[in-house]
């Protein structure tokens, strides 16, 4: 039995008594298979997640201490996955919170039984996956980043941005226009206008006066 | 200061007196706009300027503080005209803020400024006389002013809180605003003074003005437009309720008229906000779109109206840059009418010769029309009512209307024009110039350039518009059009409009050039001299001549750089001199509604008195304004009232509006009445009573050390990065009695205890952080510094407690379930505390740090120093520098810039504006050439380059 947790697998292992939990219906992506573990879901080979659905919390408030005990030092990356059924439920989170900071684990909270699938199996699927997909990138797509430094001035959306770019024809252009010509542009009122070209020569570096 | 006799009235009640201990100086007075709210608020200003007092005036930007500050010098002329009212901001040096406050005086103060330092203590907080506070609508129980004053009240139970608000329409949204407002303000006392109120309605009965209404009719167009699209209105509202089974608006035009009504919606959508589809979010857009076209419709020319139109649907057809849903409205028949009719009125296609025979157009318009166009080039209604009344017939101004018996001839009367924007300001401006000289077919001249530039435009929309994605073949078949305008005349026909010879030499020239062409253009209009037709037949003739030259001497492709060259449909020049001419007609933009320049910024009141006219002629309706009028008319006494026109659209949206503002106005006031009489104050709600010794007694106690011993001076405390005051999260820290030590920090938000330190994100800053590496970073750099790292996920508590949903059927990188698991896989070490709102964090926060040790400031800010002087060593990172936050979100979205070296660029380069003149060499020392490269591409590459 020891072995056969330790060995590679590209399945997630689950816990026997996770039997008749509808969360196992919705992993749908990864195939699973039951095995002699002690958290619930083991998703990686140092990693674990524990389930807990808030309206069982409500009638087990001790259950959650157990398995955590059982649990120990075990496994790096630790998950209380905590599934939101419950509407008052801000105390019980507040609750777990503390509980898990003191026992380093690390809530993640669904609020659908597909979110709490989804989540076991994207901890499994993404297991050796590089964190690239959140560094930072290079992308170089002009208009979505046109687009994106331009709506980063308060209410300018992206007509706007069409506006601009079909009038002035280059970023550098849109930079120099006086307020008064970015008015004439349609769709713009003083504010905005008046924004825009703040924006631009607005200062980096808030300076203080001497 | 010429106070009207109910104005004083209202500065007596909330005067301090010593007789009556009832009455303690503090209350909230809600006045209707535009009754003199602000000579009322600059009346205190006035009274509490004195040395011996350390007044502090809170919630006033600073073009009005600008504003104010001239106007009260002038009223205390006798102090050699030096201003009292003293700024500070975040250009104020924080070493020398605590000399300021100590000398005291009257202190204008940002509200992020003045809580850091009430924290950090170094404003005498029990020496401050007073408060007063401007826009008392926008204070809610989590804003700054909110903090601020709960920090007064502690420690100051004798200073006064005065609030002043003309927005009672604010009062009456959402459960009993007014009472929570007034518990936030610390108030018991709240005054109304609405119009109908009788000390006001008497006082202006006295010297009445008469509003001679001229009701202009919308044209047939016009008119049809309006209809369809408040019928697209409707049906999109419809589309919304359908969608999300939620939204509890009964539609009714009145309802739909006003800004508000975007926000009621969104207000009621909010709890569902993350969990409604992309599609219903894209309607909840439409309708704010819809709505403004409305408003468009009636101070827009045709030519500018129908180009929005084509810039919204150029953005929503499927080879659009931004692949995104499509607003559905688009679809509807009502839309349809809008788009056709409003293309009727700038030009129909003809086939009948005679006709096109008929139409007169301008040289440089003939060449763009292709052959069967006829342009119609429908004027605004009120151009022509206004042509009218104002005679043009002789070199002087006059209205026709007064010519009854005047005693002596109206060579120096006075006609103020007020308008609602700048835009309309200058459209009017260049009319009247063409009026002026005496122009029959009036805006003939405007109305032809407006077109031409519309056909360039239209031209460089097509290129823009081309998604290298998407179907190509599309375009081919809009763009004919252009073609056919194209094949017409030759390639350098834009150059000449330019005017200018050297391509990549400096923009300013050109702009200078293009700008004196314009104004010429105007001001051959304006000079009353005889042969004006000639001059701008010459004018033309030597534009054509340019043309000619730079033909010969420009290659083909440098044209084509030059077609996307800085053209704008409405962009004319006007120089300084037709700015503020002294002249008889002088047009305004209302003071509500103006482009905040500082210079200008200067009350509706303040400018007639400036101004005195002898003929208002009300453009635009505006309510504000009226009132104004009415107590500007008021104080004049005697002397002789202006006479007053307002030009109002007949059955128009903006009539309604303008009827619908009075009688909402009036509903408020009497809820508020209502409400007032039973509403329930606390008697301790000013929070003047001192906190019982009991108290005191239990905040001493120290829990950590065990049997909650006696430890005097012994408080728990939270630092705070001084960015995070923008948010209510330290207010709400601070009423756990915890203590909030505000510092710049490099690493994290918070830093609860020497080992947690947070990074708080709103769901907004989680997606975006997520989407730009920055929260990978960020926790990086928490893990290196802190043995427990956390990020804090906050949602909103006004929207739901709810991730957007998932991805039906496969595990989606775009999810951000799925961006979760990699940062907690990367950082199996970080926590995650979910709050469903800034109460629950801030509870969360007290949970962790009991039983723990207290984070010490100095380490904390100690740390990360190292991350960037490694980068750069020369420009030493000072904890100090503020950076300002719009300007740095845009630089993090420039292809080339990331988190490495966007603070050296911020470091080395002034502004935006400075980094769009920058050529590769100059980017290159900072940043290394190929984020040079980028970065300069960005700037200075057209559309047309994306398409290779």
């Amino acid at each position: 039995i020891q072995k056969k947790i330790n060995y590679r697998t590209n399945r997630i292992l689950v816990n026997r008594c996770q039997k008749g939990n509808p969360v196992l219906l919705n992993i749908r992506n990864i195939a699973w298979e039951y095995s002699n573990i002690i958290p619930d879901f083991q998703v990686g080979e140092t990693s674990c997640v524990l389930y807990l659905s808030l309206k069982y919390h409500r009638l087990h408030p001790e259950y959650i201490f157990r398995r955590i005990e059982e649990l120990g030092n075990r496994y790096l990356l630790r998950i209380l996955l905590i599934f939101v059924d419950v509407t008052d439920n801000q105390l019980f989170i507040r609750e777990l919170t503390k509980l898990t900071m003191d026992n380093n684990i690390t809530i993640v909270i669904s609020w659908s039984i597909e979110e709490s699938g989804r989540y076991l199996e994207t901890f499994k699927s993404y297991e050796n996956k590089p964190p690239d997909l959140i560094k930072e990138k290079v992308d170089n797509d002009y208009y979505s980043k046109l687009s994106d430094f331009l709506t980063q001035v308060k209410s300018v959306n992206k007509t706007d941005v069409l506006t601009l770019i079909s009038n002035y024809g280059t970023v550098k252009r849109i930079v120099q226009a006086a307020p008064t010509s970015i008015v004439s542009c349609s769709g713009f009122g003083d504010q905005k206008a008046n924004r825009l070209v703040n924006a631009f020569h607005e200062p980096f570096i808030v300076k203080e006066k001497k | 200061m010429n106070l009207l006799k109910f104005h004083k009235e209202v500065i007596s009640t909330l005067m301090t007196n010593p007789e009556n201990k009832q009455v303690d100086g503090d209350g909230l007075v809600i006045m209707s706009r535009g009754l003199g709210i602000r000579k009322i608020l600059l009346a205190f200003l006035n009274i509490y300027s004195h040395n011996k007092n350390l007044v502090i005036l809170l919630n006033t930007s600073q073009q009005e503080i600008e504003s104010l500050k001239q106007e009260l010098a002038k009223i205390q002329k006798t102090k050699n005209g030096q201003s009292f009212l003293k700024v500070i901001n975040n250009e104020t040096p924080s070493s020398e803020r605590h000399a300021i406050y100590i000398k005291g005086g009257m202190l204008a103060i940002t509200s992020r400024i003045l809580v850091v330092d009430m924290l950090n203590r170094t404003i005498p907080t029990h020496l401050i006389t007073g408060f007063l506070i401007n826009h008392a609508h926008n204070i809610t129980e989590t804003s700054m002013e909110a903090f601020i004053l709960r920090l007064f009240r502690q420690e100051n139970k004798v200073g006064f809180i005065k609030a002043f608000s003309d927005s009672p329409e604010s009062f009456i949204y959402g459960i009993w605003k007014l009472e929570k407002t007034m518990r936030t303000l610390f108030l018991r006392n709240v005054y109304f003074w609405p119009r109908f109120h009788l000390a006001v309605s008497k006082e202006l009965e006295k010297n009445s003005i008469r509003v001679i209404e001229i009701r202009v009719p919308l044209s047939p167009n016009m008119k049809n437009i309006q209809t369809s699209l408040i019928e697209c209105l409707e049906a999109t509202l419809l589309d919304i309720k359908k969608i999300t089974n939620y939204i509890d608006v009964d539609f009714n035009i009145e309802n739909a008229l006003f800004r508000s009504f975007d926000k009621i919606v969104r207000n009621q959508l909010n709890p569902i906000w993350y969990s409604i589809s992309n599609r219903a979010k894209k309607i909840v857009g439409d309708l704010k779109t819809i709505r403004s076209l409305i408003d468009y419709l009636l101070s827009y020319d045709c030519v500018a109206f129908y180009s929005l139109l084509e810039t919204i649907l150029a953005e929503n057809a499927p080879t659009s840059i931004f692949q995104q849903e499509n607003s559905p409205w688009l679809l509807l028949d009502a839309a349809n009418t809008v788009f056709s009719l409003s293309k009727n009125r700038v030009y129909i296609n003809t086939t009948n010769p005679r006709d096109l025979e008929k139409c007169k157009v301008t040289p440089e318009l003939k060449r763009l029309l292709s052959k069967n166009t006829l342009p119609i080039l429908e004027e605004l209604p009120k151009w022509k009512v206004l042509k009218k009344e104002l005679d043009p017939s002789q070199q002087k101004i006059k209205i026709e209307i007064k010519k009854e018996n005047e005693e002596e001839e109206d060579e120096n009367k006075k006609i103020l024009i007020m308008v609602n924007s700048r835009r309309t300001s200058l459209q009017l401006k260049m009319i009247l110039s063409l009026f002026k000289k005496n122009e029959l077919n009036g805006s003939y001249y405007l109305m032809n350039k407006l077109l031409e530039n519309y056909f360039l435009w239209k031209k460089k929309l097509a290129y823009v518009n081309k998604n290298p994605n998407g179907p190509v073949n599309n375009d081919r078949k809009t763009s004919n059009f252009q073609k056919n305008t194209n094949t017409s005349k030759p390639g350098g026909r834009y150059a000449s409009l330019n005017n200018s010879g050297n391509v990549g030499g400096s923009r300013r020239r050109i702009r200078r050039g293009k700008s004196s062409s314009n104004i010429n253009f105007i001001q051959t209009h304006i000079s009353n001299s005889i042969n004006d037709e000639e001059k701008i037949k010459l004018e033309v003739k030597n534009d054509e001549n340019d043309k000619n030259d730079n033909d010969e001497t420009k290659k083909r492709n440098e044209d084509e750089e030059q077609e996307f060259g800085e053209y704008l449909p409405f962009d004319i020049q006007i120089d300084e001199e037709m700015e503020n001419d002294d002249e008889n007609i002088i047009i305004r933009e209302y003071s509500n509604t103006r482009f905040l320049r500082q210079s200008d910024m200067e009350d509706d009141y303040k400018m007639l008195e400036d101004i005195s006219p002898d003929y208002v002629i009300i453009y635009d309706p505006n309510l504000n304004f009226i009132r104004n009028l009415e107590i500007y008319c008021a104080s004049l006494k005697k002397k002789k009232i202006p006479k007053v026109y307002m030009l109002i659209y007949d059955n128009s949206i903006e009539e309604q509006r303008y009827l619908s503002q009075i009688r909402r106005e009036k509903y408020a006031f009497e809820r508020l009445i209502k409400e007032k009489s039973i509403m329930s104050i606390p008697i301790d709600q000013d929070g003047r009573i001192k906190l019982q010794p009991e108290d005191d007694f239990w905040k001493e106690i120290n829990t950590r050390i065990a049997g909650g011993q006696l430890e005097k001076g012994y408080k728990k405390q939270i630092i705070v990065d001084v960015r995070e005051f923008r948010c209510s999260l330290p207010l709400l820290i601070h009423t756990k009695e915890i203590n909030v030590k505000p510092c710049t920090l490099i690493v994290g938000d918070y830093i609860l205890t020497p080992t947690h330190c947070v990074e708080r994100k709103s769901v907004n800053d989680l997606i975006q952080s997520f989407k730009s590496g920055r929260l990978y970073n960020q926790v990086e750099s928490m893990s290196t510094y802190y043995k427990q790292p956390i990020l804090l996920i906050e949602f909103n508590q006004d929207k739901s407690f709810l991730l957007q949903s998932v991805n039906k059927s496969e595990i989606s990188n775009e999810d951000i379930q799925s961006k979760i698991v990699l940062l907690l896989l990367a950082f199996p070490n970080l926590k995650i505390l979910w709050a469903s709102s800034p109460y629950a964090s801030s509870e969360m926060f007290d949970d962790i740090k009991k039983s723990q040790k207290e984070p010490d400031e100095q380490e904390a800010l100690s740390k990360g120093t190292e991350l960037l002087e490694k980068n750069n060593q020369e420009k030493s990172y000072n904890p100090y520098t503020q950076y300002n936050v719009t300007p740095q979100e845009m630089l993090l979205s420039i292809p080339g810039v990331n988190y490495k070296n966007y603070r050296i660029i911020m470091n080395n380069v002034e502004n935006i504006y400075e980094l769009s003149q920058m050529t590769v060499d100059q980017l290159n020392p900072l940043v290394g050439i190929e984020s040079a490269r980028l970065i300069y591409n960005f700037f200075n590459s057209t559309p047309k380059d994306k398409l290779v």
